[in-house]
C-alpha cells in the first residue's frame, strides 16, 4: 500500500487548501484578540459559545486513534470492541461529577490551569507541581504518538512522496504556527473546523460500507459462517478487563488538562451543560460506526495480521472505489478528518502543556512577570515544546515508547484530587499527596514488574495496572483522611 | 436525589453494560449483533440518554451554587 498514492493530485490539492486554511484561521484568531493576557490567549476571553465549545471538546476527545486505530481494534476483537462506545460515553459522564463545580469556580476564581485549582483548593506547591508534572508528562506523551500518526498517514497516503520525517515536520510546524498567532482561540476554531471533518468522515464511511456490503445483518450472517468464534460471549476474565478498560478511560480521559482548559473557556453553564448533553451521544455516530467498520471489514478481508488490520478503513475505501467511482472524493475526506483529528488533539495537548509550564512552573520563578511576558514564555515554549517533540518523534527509541503506552494508566492517578477534592471539603494535600505517590509506584511496579525479574502478569486478574493503582490511591486518601479526622489524645 | 445516588446509578449502568450474565453461546442475531452484544449495547444507548437526563435535572445539584 506504501507505494500506491491514496492521494491524487486532487486530493493533495485539497489537502494543501486545508491546511493553508488553517494558517488563515490562527491569523483571525490573532486580531480577534482582546487583551495580552493569559485568559485571552489560554481561554479565549473565557467566552466560548456552544457551537465552538462543542465541537472543541469532540474534536480534543476523538484523535487519529479512533479513526485508525479502533476500527482496526474492531477487525481484531469482533463484536467485544464495542466496549469503546461505552468507554467513550463514561468520560462525559465523569464530567457530571466534577465540570459543574469546577466551571463555577474557575469564573470566580480566575483558574487558567488544571494547577491552579489544585493550588488553590488545597494551598500546596508540592502537590501542585507534583500534579503539573504529572499531567506534562502524560500529555507530552499523548503529542508524541499522535505526531507519530500523522508521519505514518502522510507517508501512506500520498504514497511515499512525503516521507514520515517530512509529515511530521510539516504539520508540526503549521500547528505551532496557528496556535501561537491566536492561542485558544485559533486552536478552538481549527478544532471546529476538524470536529465537522470527522463527524462527516464517520458518517460517510459508515453509510459507504452499509451501501456497498449489505448493512450490519448482511455482514453478521457471513461472519457467522466464517467467524462463529465472535458470538461466543466474552470469558470472565475478558468481563473484568471490560470494566478495567472503562474505569481507566473515565478517570484518566475526563481530566486531560486540555479538557480541563475548555471548561473554564466556556462561555456560561448553560452552554456547558449543552456541549456535554450532545457529547455523550456522540460515541454512537463516531466510535460505534467505526467499529462497525472494522468488523465490515473483517468479513470483506479475512485474514489480516495486525499491521494490516490498522489499514482496514482504507482497504474498504478502496475497494469501494473500484465498484463507485465517487468513492475516491471519500479518500480525501476520510484521509483528511484523520490528519484533522490527529492535529485538533496534538494543538490543545501543546496548549495545555504551554499553560501549564507558563502558569504553574515559570510563574512560580518570576513572580512578578507581566502578562504580555507570561504569555510570550508560553508561545516561545510551545515552539521549543514542538521542535523537540517532532525530534523525539522521529528518533525516541523503542523502549522509551513504552512509557508513552501508560499515559492514562498514571494520568488516572490525579482524578481524587479532582473528583474528590471538590466535593469533600475536609480532604487534605497530605492525603492526596499520600495517594498519588502510592497509586503511582503501585503502576510502575506492576507495569515494569517484569523488567526486574518478577513474574507479576501486566493486567493481574484482568485489570490495569492503573485501576490497581487507583483503588489503592482512593483507599490511601480514604484512610489518611479518617486518620486525620480521629481525635488525638494526650 | 443526592449526589451520591446519581453516582450509584451511572456506576451501576456502566457495570451493568459488561454482559456478566452471558456465559453460553448462542446462535442466530439481533439486528446483526450477537445477543450478548445487542444487550450491551441496548445498556450503552440507555446510559447515554439516563446522564442526558442527569446533566439537564442535577447539573445545579453537582455546582454546589451555596457552597464557599
Amino acid at each position: 500500500m506504501q507505494n500506491t498514492p491514496l492521494l491524487d493530485t486532487t486530493g493533495i490539492i485539497f489537502m494543501g487548501v486545508y491546511l493553508a486554511s488553517l494558517i488563515l484561521i490562527g491569523v483571525a484568531g490573532r486580531f480577534a484578540r482582546k487583551e495580552n493576557s493569559l485568559s485571552d490567549f489560554y481561554l479565549s476571553g473565557r467566552g466560548m459559545g456552544l457551537f465552538v465549545l462543542f465541537l472543541t471538546l469532540y474534536a480534543t476527545q476523538y484523535s487519529g486513534n479512533t479513526l485508525i486505530g479502533m476500527a482496526g481494534s474492531a477487525y481484531r476483537q469482533g463484536y467485544a470492541f464495542l466496549v469503546s462506545v461505552i468507554f467513550m460515553m463514561s468520560v462525559i459522564g465523569a464530567y457530571l461529577i466534577y465540570a459543574p463545580k469546577l466551571h463555577n469556580r474557575s469564573k470566580k476564581h480566575g483558574y487558567i490551569t488544571v494547577g491552579d485549582y489544585v493550588q488553590h483548593r488545597f494551598g500546596s506547591p508540592v502537590l501542585t507541581v507534583f500534579i503539573t508534572i504529572v499531567c506534562i508528562v502524560a500529555v507530552g506523551s499523548y503529542i508524541l504518538t499522535n505526531l507519530k500518526a500523522i508521519g505514518y498517514i502522510v507517508e501512506i497516503s500520498t504514497g511515499g512522496r512525503v516521507t514520515f520525517v517530512q509529515g511530521i515536520i510539516a504539520l508540526s510546524l503549521v500547528m505551532v504556527i496557528y496556535e501561537t498567532l491566536g492561542g485558544m482561540r485559533s486552536v478552538a476554531w481549527t478544532d471546529a473546523i476538524q470536529g465537522i471533518l470527522l463527524i462527516a468522515g464517520c458518517i460517510f464511511i459508515f453509510c459507504g460500507i452499509e451501501y456497498q456490503y449489505g448493512g450490519i445483518s448482511a455482514v453478521a450472517e457471513t461472519l457467522a459462517v466464517s467467524r462463529p468464534d465472535l458470538w461466543q460471549p466474552p470469558d470472565p476474565e475478558q468481563k473484568r478487563l471490560w470494566l478495567s478498560t472503562i474505569i481507566i478511560i473515565m478517570f484518566g480521559i475526563s481530566i486531560y488538562p486540555q479538557a480541563i482548559q475548555r471548561i473554564y473557556a466556556a462561555k456560561n453553564a448553560k452552554t456547558l451543560r449543552r456541549s456535554f448533553q450532545i457529547m455523550i451521544f456522540m460515541p454512537i455516530v463516531t466510535t460505534f460506526f467505526l467499529v462497525m467498520v472494522g468488523i465490515v471489514g473483517l468479513a470483506r478481508f479475512p485474514g489480516l495480521d495486525k499491521q494490516g488490520s490498522e489499514e482496514i478503513t482504507l482497504l474498504l475505501l478502496n475497494d469501494m472505489s473500484v465498484h463507485i467511482p465517487g468513492v475516491k472524493y471519500f479518500i480525501i475526506l476520510f484521509l483528511s478528518a484523520a490528519v484533522a483529528a490527529i492535529m485538533s488533539t496534538v494543538d490543545s495537548a501543546l496548549l495545555a502543556i504551554s499553560s501549564l509550564f507558563t502558569q504553574d512552573i515559570y510563574k512560580r520563578i518570576r513572580p512578578g512577570a507581566s502578562q504580555s511576558n507570561l504569555t510570550g514564555t508560553g508561545k516561545i515554549f510551545s515552539w521549543v515544546l514542538m521542535a523537540c517533540m517532532a525530534y523525539f518523534a522521529v528518533n525516541l527509541p523503542q523502549t522509551i515508547w513504552r512509557l508513552t503506552e501508560i499515559k492514562l494508566e498514571i494520568l488516572c492517578q490525579v482524578a481524587p484530587a479532582i473528583f474528590l477534592g471538590l466535593h469533600i471539603k475536609s480532604l487534605h494535600s497530605r492525603s492526596i499527596l499520600s495517594g498519588l505517590s502510592i497509586g503511582i509506584c503501585i503502576t510502575l511496579f506492576i507495569m515494569f514488574s517484569n523488567s526486574i525479574g518478577l513474574s507479576i502478569e501486566p493486567k493481574p486478574w484482568g485489570i490495569h495496572a492503573g485501576v490497581w493503582g487507583l483503588a489503592a490511591n482512593f483507599l490511601t486518601v480514604g484512610i489518611t483522611s479518617i486518620y486525620k479526622r480521629m481525635p488525638v489524645k494526650c | 436525589m443526592t449526589k451520591l445516588r446519581v453516582c450509584l446509578i451511572s456506576a451501576f449502568l456502566i457495570v451493568a453494560s459488561v454482559p456478566w450474565f452471558f456465559t453460553e453461546f448462542i446462535s442466530g442475531n439481533i439486528l446483526g449483533f450477537p445477543t450478548w452484544a445487542f444487550y450491551s449495547l441496548c445498556i450503552t444507548i440507555l446510559y447515554a440518554i439516563v446522564t442526558a437526563f442527569f446533566f439537564q435535572r442535577y447539573w445545579s445539584l453537582f455546582a454546589d451554587n451555596n457552597e464557599e
